[in-house]
């Protein structure tokens, strides 16, 4: 029985049903349809419709309906097709007027034939923003990785990482608090704002990740002006049930073991229940010559999920605990400017360690709770209704190198707590119009623990944030359709936050802000910053098929952004940047206007998708250099945040060709260009450009072979921020380069996918096949060592 | 739709009742792992010289103030490093956490300019160089620079040179100094 429910998709049912007529013309016929969701007749959007033999494609629209208009008489083959969905074939013999159809398209419980990343780029998101998704399989196959390098396989992606196993996601250029991500309908509050801070969830829990390039979709928020990555839980089918899978792997490099398990529990009534755990150990990676010393890690995950849904209204709670315990680089603990001087002249890191598997200081311990509650209900027909609750409480503690006493007390220990309410409605499109609507109200609480004996790198702090949007959208007779947003939102921010009386005194924030201040120390000064920052977020977009198999989309999105709290209130030294870096309490919001535009072409053999964009941010924020400081700990530079007017573009690129039956050749492409107007410079820690080529073969039982290659050009374009340090020992000045950027680098990898029965399978993959030794200019660690060598990753698994 | 009604209420309840604190004024924290101070005594049979530099605001803008009073020619002084906490008052000696844990640290010496020689003494428990005391053997009369670094973890044992023996400098201090009758 379980055979047939997770590997044979089920076709639940077809249903004819035909509008008599007398009279049979030719060539005026028509086929008019609905698709839906055979589970809970759900109408699906954007399926694609497309008839074999002239190669006619239309998409259902947000009611799940589609037309196919100026027919002649005779048989056709259709062939319907849905994200997520098993492709159905129908056959319709033609001889009246007007045909209708009733299409059920099954959602997968397992989607064996999709492909990494689904091509068209306006799916269920928003009608003309550009999107690109990875599925369930791509997901399940790359179980032990974490999001950033899962979504970085999408072009215009890529991730900033700190060391092998702190990844966060940059889109066109942009990330941290500029990209978004919604985990399962609930936005992540846990501190995205360092660069060092990899977003808390496991990829496990998604069965797919959509990446929205923009910050269009605005029902997810307004200030996502890097773009939006959503990750979806999957869907589970109206039936009684009960299932699981696991999968079992190991990886070569770091010695390491993961495991991940789900249970699935489903009632015909609409009950469902899931149950998902995994588990992660790595120790020490090696680079192709030498172990990094305290690169070992440790993640570990527990979510649980449960609703009672029915076709007209559903409740249902989720929650999702995850942990991880992550080792930072030995080597990068340093002090001052002249260790990262050493640094720099060394070919690789000063104390070279055998194997382990402890993780020491410095390392980072998070963990992110995340409980939802969310109700819906479709309203007469026309439209849904959605309730949503949800709660997060993010802890981090980061612990250093440090003496007596404190050795065992963390040096970071900060809890963010975040709660919203929200309300949205989703209408049905009823005369080519349909909107969307919402409102949002969210109080978010930082509390940064004394007991640390350091000073607060992030202040105590209370958020309010109200949101409220509309989304309308009109689909004209040929199926083009426009797209119309506004958002409002207000953020409310209170903060708590000593200040040492000289940098207080030195900012000039006695004169410009001494309303804040509440009392004084001897070298203190506490004050109590009260903020406020309105904004006003508009979409519009635009999307057409040209022919039968050309698509437009484009979309121009102003957006603004609030300053984070790093942003605004930083204020010494950062010690794995051997850097002081200071906020500025004056900063006003980014604005960003950015026009995307996704052009495509599908035919049977080949998909092609042209994907520029142009984004202008003005009070762009970013840290640029101010001076070198001599502490009595030595030189440091001392980075300021400001403000500037940026300007980025560039142009993301996908290919794939059908060879044969079983070859196919896919390429990927990404470029980003990206200046401060101000100061007519580059911008720093732009991603270089990057070309992937892939080819692999199938055959029709699924089993997989490929090889990929992935080039990484070096950035020529990068701001000078070297500095002079005066070193006794050599009686010199010394320049410490840091701006320059590392060689280009080219990646090999295999991967081969083996269906062993129809419960199991076996993925092996081999990245960095070659062990290349190189550097990525978006790793912090870049300055201090190599990246991991060869790794061989296997993974098992089975269903039952 | 009674449903719907019931999770409102449940969930506003839930939101108004628990877990929303609010802002209240939180304790200052004075940093005890701070230097501010490093201190080094010389002495000889005939000499006694103190060498100080002082930066209370640590990371902040202001910058430290140095006190380096001349030292004689062919003399040998024997030293002694205190590193101190004078944010706090009283002070902190950090000397004694830094001895405790002699494993983990050293100083290390760099003389530029001057014709001086400088040699650790005391050890740590595996009889490796911490250095907090010192031998400094002046000659003739010179101008030039006297350099302490503090590393956390330096691979042990080593040759004496900073440039090679790694760990985390967690204090840098030149002195510029006159050897002079």
């Amino acid at each position: 029985m379980f055979k047939t429910l997770l590997h044979t998709i089920l076709i639940v049912g077809l249903l004819i049903l035909s509008i008599p007529s007398a009279i049979a013309q030719q060539c005026n016929l028509q086929i008019k349809g609905i698709v839906v969701d055979s589970h809970d007749d759900t109408p699906l959007e954007a399926s694609s419709v497309l008839i074999l033999e002239n190669n006619l494609t239309v998409f259902s629209n947000s009611k799940g309906q589609f037309e196919l208009k100026d027919l002649c008489e005779g048989t056709y083959t259709l062939y319907f097709e849905h994200i997520g969905c098993k492709p159905l074939e129908y056959k319709v013999d033609l001889n009246k007027d007007t045909t209708s159809l009733t299409i059920e398209l099954e959602h997968h419980i397992e989607a064996l034939d999709e492909v990494t990343v689904a091509s068209k780029s306006y799916l269920a998101v928003s009608d003309s923003g550009v999107e690109k998704r990875i599925e369930s399989v791509a997901i399940k196959q790359n179980s032990s990785l974490q999001l950033a390098d899962i979504v970085s396989k999408i072009s215009g992606v890529t991730s900033l990482s700190t060391g092998n196993a702190i990844s966060k996601p940059i889109i066109n250029g942009l990330h941290s608090s500029r990209v978004m991500i919604v985990n399962n309908g609930v936005r992540m509050e846990d501190q995205e704002w360092g660069s060092e801070h990899a977003p808390n969830m496991d990829v496990n829990t998604a069965s797919s990740i959509t990446v929205v390039k923009g910050a269009n979709a605005l029902q997810y928020g307004g200030d996502a002006i890097g773009g939006i990555i959503l990750a979806e839980p999957e869907k589970i089918a109206f039936k009684d049930s009960i299932y699981g899978r696991s999968i079992v792997g190991t990886e070569t490099n770091g010695r390491a073991a993961f495991i991940n398990s789900a249970l699935i529990y489903s009632k015909k009534n609409g009950l469902q229940a899931k149950l998902q755990s995994s588990y992660k150990k790595q120790g020490d990676v090696q680079t192709p010559d030498y172990y990094l010393t305290n690169s070992a890690n440790e993640h570990k995950n527990l979510s649980a999920y449960i609703a009672k849904k029915t076709t007209h209204k559903g409740i249902s709670s989720y929650f999702s605990y995850v942990n991880s315990t992550i080792g930072i680089l030995s080597a990068s603990h340093i002090g001052d400017a002249s260790d990262l001087y050493r640094a720099l002249n060394a070919d690789r890191p000063a104390t070279l360690t055998d194997f382990s598997y402890q993780i020491n200081a410095p390392r980072q311990e998070v963990d992110h709770l995340l409980l939802k509650i969310n109700a819906y209900s479709i309203v007469r027909d026309k439209g849904k209704l959605l309730l949503q609750f949800d709660y997060q409480n993010n802890h981090r503690l980061e612990y250093d190198l440090r003496i007596g006493d404190q050795k065992n007390i963390a040096a970071l220990d900060l809890k963010l707590l975040s709660e919203s309410l929200s309300l949205d409605y989703h209408s049905y499109r009823s005369n080519g119009f349909q909107f969307k609507s919402g409102i949002l109200g969210k109080y978010q609480f930082n509390y940064s623990n004394p007991d640390t004996g350091v000073k607060r790198l992030i202040p105590d702090y209370v958020k309010l944030h109200g949101g409220v949007y509309g989304i309308a959208d009109y689909e004209l007779e040929d199926k083009s359709a426009f797209e119309f947003g506004l958002r409002f939102d207000y953020i409310d921010l209170k903060s708590y936050k000593f200040y040492q009386k000289s940098r207080w005194e030195d900012r000039g924030y006695d004169q410009l802000f001494s309303d804040f201040v509440i009392s004084e120390s001897e070298n203190q000064v506490l004050t109590k910053p009260e903020l406020q920052f309105p904004s006003l977020t508009a979409t519009l977009g635009y999307h057409a098929h040209f022919g039968s198999n050309t698509n437009l989309a484009a979309n121009i999105t102003r957006s603004k952004r609030a300053p984070n709290p790093a942003e605004l209130f930083s204020d010494g030294l950062h010690h794995s940047a051997s850097r002081i870096e200071l906020g500025d309490l004056s900063f006003n919001q980014e604005t960003s206007t950015k026009l995307s535009v996704a052009i495509e072409h599908q035919s049977n053999s080949t998909s092609l998708s042209i994907q520029p964009f142009y984004n202008a941010i003005k009070d762009f924020i970013f840290l640029r250099p101010l001076e070198v400081t001599q502490t009595i700990r030595g030189f440091f530079q001392v980075w300021s945040y400001e403000q500037t007017k940026a300007e980025l573009y560039g142009l993301d690129l996908d290919f794939r060709q059908k060879l044969t039956n079983s070859i196919e050749y896919s390429s990927q492409f990404s470029w980003v260009h990206a200046t401060d107007l101000d100061k007519n410079e580059a911008l720093i820690s732009i991603p270089p450009l990057q070309f992937n080529n892939e080819l692999s073969l199938s055959d029709h039982n699924g089993n997989q072979f490929g090889i990929q290659s992935s080039y990484v050009g070096k950035q020529n374009r990068y701001p000078d921020y070297n500095f002079n340090i005066y070193i006794p020992k050599d009686n010199q000045w010394k320049l410490i380069d840091i701006s320059s950027t590392p060689k280009a680098y080219h990646l090999l990898g295999l991967f081969a996918n083996l269906n062993l029965s129809t419960q199991s399978s076996l993925s092996i993959r081999v990245n960095n096949l070659l062990n290349t030794s190189y550097r990525n200019y978006l790793n912090a660690m870049r300055y201090f060592s190599d990246e991991m060598g060869r790794t061989i990753t296997i993974q098992y698994k089975i269903n039952y | 739709m009674k449903n719907i009604a019931f999770l409102t209420s449940l969930i506003s309840l839930f939101f108004l009742n628990s877990c929303v604190k609010t802002l209240e004024a939180p304790e200052q924290i004075n940093e005890e792992e701070l230097i501010t101070t490093l201190v080094v005594s010389l002495e000889s049979a005939t000499d006694q010289v103190e060498l100080r530099y002082t930066d209370l605001d640590g990371d902040g803008p202001n910058q430290g103030v140095f006190q380096a009073p001349n030292l004689k020619p062919n003399t040998t002084y024997s030293g002694k490093l205190e590193f101190l906490n004078e944010s706090e008052s009283p002070a902190e000696d950090i000397t004694l956490e830094i001895e405790e844990e002699a494993n983990d640290h050293q100083v290390f010496y760099v003389v530029n300019g001057l014709n001086a020689t400088i040699e650790p003494i005391n050890i740590d428990k595996n009889g490796y160089y911490l250095g907090t005391s010192f031998s400094l053997t002046t000659l003739s009369p010179s101008e030039g620079q006297l350099q302490f670094i503090l590393r956390h973890l330096p691979t042990k044992p080593n040759d004496g040179n900073p440039a090679t023996a790694g760990g985390a400098t967690d204090l840098s201090v030149i002195f510029n100094l006159k050897i002079t009758e």
